[in-house]
Parts: structure tokens; sequence; C-alpha cells
């Protein structure tokens, strides 16, 4: 073998791991999961505020939709700025439902989905605080929040 | 027996007829002696009442300022904050109840209540403001 084609066999090599790390770091790079918030109370829930937090700070939301019951508004209030930015690691969610209480969801039911996008090799680690729950007459009632998390294909 | 009681009727009557005109005041200042020290003293103290009255003059509106001045000292953390203006069920805190409770009182009594839509979207979007101080959309 000669010595050009070795020169030219080490130069596709470097260029090889070049787009290699050049793909890792791509901003595009992460993963996207769904985060599900769940509330569970024994009386109808016509009203709730959730306040969501990553403690890593690398979390980017992408969209935010209403949770399972139709009644409540589709998405629910949010800052429509996290949407802007790049990374956030706080968000507000919000919702009210002026149906009468026979119609409203009771027991354990998902009030919203988030779809988010990590990056870095850290697992993201959500914190989730029920801020109020109110029921139909506008009462404050309370209610377990849980949160899911689950990876999107 | 009083000696008093005793006088009149043992004095003789233009005796004590006398002893009475003495016994009237008289005059010790003559009446042209009064009138100059009054008039002196009209002249000397007739500047200060219109002085009185120019401190009277500035003390309305001052005083007026002064306590508006009080006012909105004491009423600006009320004004600027107004915490109770959102605190639509009075819990002491502003969250999505108090949002509830606008969207129920207008549902109940629609125009009557006097809370539009704009009101309510506006503190639903106020309370889930991550920086309070920006503008909502």
């Amino acid at each position: 073998v000669s010595r050009a084609a070795r020169v030219i066999v080490a130069a596709f090599a470097a260029l090889a791991v070049a787009m290699v790390v050049s793909l890792s770091a791509q901003p595009g790079a992460g993963r996207f999961a769904t985060v599900d918030l769940y509330v569970a109370s024994d009386m109808p829930v016509a009203a709730w505020q959730v306040e969501l937090t990553e403690t890593g700070g690398a979390m980017q939301i992408v969209g935010i939709e209403r949770g399972d019951d139709a009644t409540f508004r589709d998405p629910p209030f949010y800052d429509r700025v996290v949407l802007e930015r790049a990374q956030t690691d706080r968000i507000v969610l919000a919702s009210f439902s002026l149906s009468a209480a026979d119609r409203l969801p009771r027991g354990r039911v998902r009030i919203a989905r988030l779809h988010v996008r990590t990056t870095g090799t850290a697992q993201p680690d959500y914190e989730a605080r029920l801020v109020a729950a109110g029921a139909a007459d506008g009462s404050p009632i309370g209610a377990r929040l849980t949160v899911e998390t689950q990876p999107e294909r | 027996m009083e000696p008093t009681t005793e006088l009149p009727e043992t004095l003789p009557p233009a005796l004590v007829e006398r002893l009475r005109r003495l016994d009237r005041s008289q005059p010790i200042v003559d009446p042209r002696t009064d009138r100059a020290v009054l008039a002196q003293a009209t002249e000397f103290f007739h500047a200060r009442p219109r002085r009185a009255a120019v401190r009277m003059r500035w003390a309305l509106p001052l005083g007026t300022a002064a306590a508006l001045l009080l006012v909105a000292v004491l009423m600006r953390p009320l004004l600027l904050d107004a915490p109770g203006a959102d605190d639509i069920d009075g819990s002491g805190r502003v969250d999505i109840l108090d949002v509830l409770a606008l969207a129920r009182d207008r549902a109940a009594r629609g125009d009557a209540a006097g809370i539009s839509d704009a009101r309510i979207e506006e503190l639903a979007y106020r309370i889930v403001a991550l920086d309070s101080s920006r503008s909502l959309p």
C-alpha cells in the first residue's frame, strides 16, 4: 500500500469520527417523552392548577394537551413563552370547567399531557405540585397529583 | 343686733344720699384718653387679623395636599399590588379557583355580572405566567 493510500484512509477515518461527533452534538438530538399529570379525587374536580418542575433543567416542552375529560379546555392555560424557550425548568398549568358536578371527572383522571424533549445523558427528574383544586361550587377540595412519563416512539 | 341693718335707720336720709353718691364709681380716666387708647390699640392690632387670614388661606390647600399625600402613601401598596382585586373567593391567594369563581359568576348572571370573557382569560393567563411582570397574551 502506497503512502498516498494510507493518507487517504486516515483522512476518511478522521472525517468519519468528526461526523459522528458532530451528529451527537446537534441540537436536534435528544429524547422525546410524554409527561402525564393525573389527579385523584373523591369529589368531582371542576378546577385544578399544577406546577411542574424538572430539576435537571434540561426540559423543552414541545406540546401540551388537555387530559381525558372533554369538558375541560384544550389545551389548559399555560405561559405560552414556555414553548418558545429552548429549555425550561418550570411550567404552571391550570384549567377549569363550568360543567355540572355530575358531568365532572372524579376518581383518578388524567388532566394534562405534555410532550417534552430532553437532552443530555441525565434522566429527567420531574416534580409536580398541585397548587389548587376545586369542586363545582368553587370550594377547594383535597386531591392527589401523580406524574407518569413515557418515552415517545 | 347687726350694725349693718341698723345703720340706715340711724343715719339721716341726706347723709345716706350723699354717701350713696360717693359710693358710685367715678371715672378715673378721661373719655378722651380712653378713645385715644382705643384708637391706638385698633391701629396696632389691625394687621394681626390680616396675617391670620393669609395663613389660613394657605393652610387649607396645604392641609388638603398633605392629607391626600398621606392617603396616597398609605394606600399605595393596596392600589399597586391590589391582591384583593383578583382574590375573588377571598382565600387570601390568587389561583385557578378565583378564575372559576369569576366564570361561575358570569355564567350565573350573564352580562349583569360585568365580567367579560377577556377578564376571565386575563386572570387565568396571569396565574400561569412564569414571569408575572411580563405582559400576557
